[in-house]
């Protein structure tokens, strides 16, 4: 059983120091997207919005979630508030980030 | 997001007997109109939300808002499929609380207006202290919970959920609460309210529970595991009831129990019932299989497993009802009275099954309904012709997608006795291919020593069919498969002369038909001489099915002109009879009665219609090689040449003497017709005449053929399937051979056609051979 909100898949890697978390969020729409970091914690919420939508489209079957996502993901460190970027290619979400103690 | 403040307007779905609570996720059907058009409303939008709100009175169908509590649920539309009913089967998602302001009942759907209300987020000790007691209690009915509910589940799925809240939803989805309860909890203003609810209807719960062991404990010792689980459910309906707990899955389980309970099921059957009836209380009702397990219970359900009718042994009465059904048929009657006297003397004797052969129209299916009448059985017709599968006949398993029980249990639950009259109608056009040879499977069901626990795929549980009194019928015996043909007494009807079916007409016919538009027979005369013109003239069969549509053309025709106000007696001259049916219809003269050896029916066809064609063949002793007449064509010709070379060639293997070939030419004479003759489609025909000269065997008369043939023996397809068809049927034949490649064509025929002809299928002259004597 899931609850609440819908929740994208994430996969969360590193590469030494730097960490990712990729999260699929096809046809959300970036500017929506917020993160919110708290320690060790990222909070990432957004959107997906049905807009391949014209007047008259009648739907025959549904099975991709729309409406509002949240998606918790935890990290074995607390995590520097400043060293996060993120860019949104094809469809996913990459998030980049760093521990705060490391330099 | 949303602040406080803002109202906002989705569309709005009222359910029935269950609150969308947040963050839950329900499977729902949605099938009201208005329901259907918000559903689609809501996925016409950009996020498919809506708004659920749970209806006060599930029994009112079209809710306003006094009939909605007034705090629903913002709703995702996690997936959604359309059924075949036209319905939806959506998956709802609880996002937030809203407090419905308004509804707008304008547009084909409802919309409602309002507000989002937050859920509560108090802390205390007093909340964190009854959390845990909550948790404890969860923990208990898990314990409590009988074998069915996978242990460990719930107190794993609760561990998953940090809210207390979350921990109170999902317990109250659980414990099937009603919607009163369900949406006190929903709208609960404090987590402290919440907890409290829930935990006195988990006290409540493990106190159900607890007797229920108690009773299951007891019970163990001296009684066996079913009785017990019957208690123990009997138990907990009561209990339920008492407390007006029940969900309407939950009813309706239950109300399927005791139907099954009153079938007195045989023994195996209330096994399989009990375990399937287990398996649907566990799933929600969106579940697939749910439909499926519900869909199998009622077949269980509805079977008349013990019940029957009794049946009217009394032979006069039985030949009394015969003679009321059917004109003469004298020698077929006495041995429908024979056999009934076989059963009377000795119930359990099956005897042979009744198989009445005849062409169309002569009464068989109506004689298998006569003889129901006369015992007092149920009758049901299973029409044999074109079932190529054997599961048709004996059901496809379960796993299978689509499964339903084959055509015999169909029957019988029709029916609903055990002991019907069941009419195997034209065993002969049963068809056998790689999906299974159906004649096998009606064998055993006819066999008494086997139907007595016959087992449909579907059903899965032997069925005895010992009591079903089974007649077939059939046009012919050729096609019957040699083992069923044996198990069967087979009666003929051979058709009836002119004067008897006058005779059928003015005693049956016509007084059926004034019945049906409800004339009596003082309105109506009909004499002889109109009967006798409308057989001749607008019919041609061996028996009366034709004659009796025409009949009850006249008849309408008549009940319209009483309609329109005309009062006197009418009597209908055969003068009128063109106005009446249209114009007279003259046939070609009736096929030869005795065939001599080397003439064979043809099929031709040419821009005015299909017509028959005879090929005559002559052998002339001391001539040589072959003579044809009858102002063929050259591609006739041909094809006479080739039918003459493969016949030579295959000599031997065809058995036809050396001598005879050497010692004598051969004439083929194609008498002039009306038509010109020209094409190749007489090569089979052509080839036939000649074998059966050579063989001094006539060919069957009441067979024509049609097909291009190569020299190596090979039968082409040809054209005007259709049109030949017709023409066969309006000179009485009634089987056409015809090229393999050419049976796609038959689908343009009418089913009438279809049924009268018996179309032979053949890829080379050998068969074309085997089908033509
Ligand atoms: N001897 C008869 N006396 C009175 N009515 C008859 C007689 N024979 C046939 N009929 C009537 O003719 C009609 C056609 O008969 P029925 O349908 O039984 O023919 P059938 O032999 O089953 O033909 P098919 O092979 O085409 O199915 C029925 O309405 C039947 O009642
Ligand atoms: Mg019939």
């Amino acid at each position: 059983m899931e609850f609440g909100l819908w929740k994208p898949p994430a996969d969360v890697l590193h590469l030494g120091e730097r960490w990712f978390i990729k999260l699929e969020v096809a046809g959300v729409c970036p500017e929506e997207v917020e993160i919110v970091v708290h320690r060790n914690t990222l909070r990432i919420r957004g959107c997906r919005r049905d807009m391949l939508l014209e007047e008259g489209y009648f739907y025959h079957s549904l099975e991709i979630s729309y409406s509002r996502f949240e998606r918790i993901v935890e990290l074995p460190f607390t995590i520097a508030t400043d060293s996060i970027r993120w860019e949104y290619r094809e469809g996913m979400l990459l998030i980049q980030l760093q521990k705060e103690d490391a330099s | 997001m949303s602040s406080e403040a803002s109202t906002e307007v989705l569309p709005l779905l009222p359910i029935k007997e269950m609150v969308l609570m947040v963050h839950m996720e329900h499977p729902v059907v949605v099938g009201r109109a208005r329901s259907i058009a918000a559903v689609e409303a809501a996925l016409a939008g950009e996020e498919k939300t809506l708004v659920v709100v749970a209806q006060r009175d599930s029994a009112v169908d079209a809710p306003s808002q006094q009939d909605l509590y007034a705090i629903g649920t913002r709703a995702l539309i996690r997936k959604m499929e359309r059924r075949s009913n036209g319905g939806i089967s959506i998956s709802l998602r609880g996002l937030e609380r809203v407090q419905i302001e308004d509804v707008d009942s304008t547009n084909p759907y409802q919309q409602a207006r309002f507000k989002v209300v937050p859920l509560p987020s108090d802390q205390s000790s007093e909340v964190e202290a009854l959390h845990r007691d909550v948790l404890e209690q969860a923990r208990q009915v898990e314990e409590l919970m009988t074998s069915d509910w996978p242990k460990g589940l719930l107190v794993q799925m609760l561990e998953s959920l940090r809210d207390p809240l979350d921990h109170v939803f999902v317990l109250a989805s659980l414990l099937r609460l009603d919607v009163k309860k369900q949406q006190a909890i929903h709208e609960a203003n404090s987590r402290l309210q919440a907890l409290r609810l829930i935990h006195d209807y988990l006290n409540h719960e493990i106190q159900v529970l607890t007797i229920q062991q108690e009773i299951a404990n007891q019970a163990a010792s001296n009684v066996s595991q079913e009785q017990r689980q019957y208690m123990l459910r009997k138990q907990m309906a009561a209990i339920q009831k008492e407390l007006g707990e029940q969900n309407p899955e939950q009813a309706e389980v239950e109300e399927l129990r005791q139907k099954l309970e009153e079938r007195n099921l045989p023994e195996a059957a209330q096994k399989v019932a009990d375990r399937e009836l287990d398996r649907l209380e566990r799933l929600p009702p969106a579940a697939q299989d749910y439909q499926l397990i519900r869909g199998y219970l009622e077949l269980v359900a509805e079977l008349p497993w013990s019940k029957s009718t009794e049946d009217n042994l009394d032979l006069g009465h039985a030949r009394a009802i015969l003679d009321q059904d059917h004109f003469d048929l004298a020698e077929v009657k006495e041995r429908i009275i024979e056999h009934l006297a076989v059963r009377k003397l000795n119930p359990r004797s099956r005897g042979a099954i009744l198989c009445f052969v005849g062409g169309p129209g002569v009464g068989k299916t109506s004689l298998g309904q006569s003889i129901a009448r006369a015992l007092g059985r149920e009758f049901e017709r299973i029409a044999m012709g074109g079932l190529h599968d054997e599961s048709e006949l004996r059901g496809h398993r379960r796993t299978y997608i689509g499964a339903m029980p084959g055509r015999i249990i169909q029957a019988i639950r029709n029916k609903g006795v055990n002991n019907p009259l069941l009419l195997l109608d034209e065993i002969d056009k049963l068809g056998r291919d790689y999906r299974g040879d159906p004649s096998a499977a009606l064998m055993e069901i006819l066999d008494p020593s086997q139907n007595v626990e016959f087992r449909d795929n579907y059903l899965d549980l032997p069925f005895d069919l010992s009591r079903v009194f089974f007649v077939a019928t059939a046009n012919t015996l050729d096609t019957i498969p040699r083992p069923l043909l044996d198990r069967m007494e087979v009666l003929r009807l051979s058709g009836y002369t002119e004067e008897e079916k006058v005779q059928i007409a003015r005693r049956y016919l016509v007084p059926r038909q004034l019945k049906e538009v409800n004339l009596s027979e003082e309105k109506v005369r009909m004499s002889d001489a109109v009967l006798e013109q409308i057989v001749r003239r607008y019919t041609r069969e061996a028996g009366v099915r034709e004659l009796n549509r025409q009949v009850a053309r006249v008849v309408r025709k008549l009940a319209v002109r009483f309609a329109e106000g005309n009062d006197e007696p009418v009597s209908v001259e055969p003068s009128q009879l063109p106005d009446l049916l249209g114009p007279e219809r003259f046939f070609v003269e009736k096929l030869r009665q005795e065939t001599v050896p080397g003439i064979t029916t043809g099929l031709a066809w040419t821009e005015a219609g299909g017509d028959v064609l005879f090929v005559e063949a002559v052998l002339m002793p001391g001539g040589k090689g072959l003579t044809l007449t009858g102002q063929l064509g050259e591609v006739m010709k041909e094809s006479a040449q080739a039918a003459q070379s493969y016949i030579w060639s295959q000599a031997d293997n065809l058995g036809i003497s050396r001598d005879k070939l050497q010692s004598n030419g051969i004439h083929v004479h194609v008498p002039a017709g009306a038509i010109p003759k020209d094409g190749p489609s007489a090569g089979v025909t052509m080839a036939t005449s000649m074998l059966s000269l050579y063989l001094d065997k006539p060919v069957r008369s009441d067979t024509a053929m049609t097909g291009e043939i190569t020299l190596a023996g090979l039968v082409l397809p040809v054209g005007g399937v259709k049109e030949k068809a017709l023409a066969a049927r309006r000179t009485g034949i009634t089987r056409v051979i015809l090229p393999k490649d050419n049976v796609k064509d038959l689908s343009e025929i009418d089913e009438t056609i279809r049924r009268e002809i018996e179309f032979v299928p053949v890829t080379n002259l050998k068969e074309v051979f085997r089908a033509a004597f």
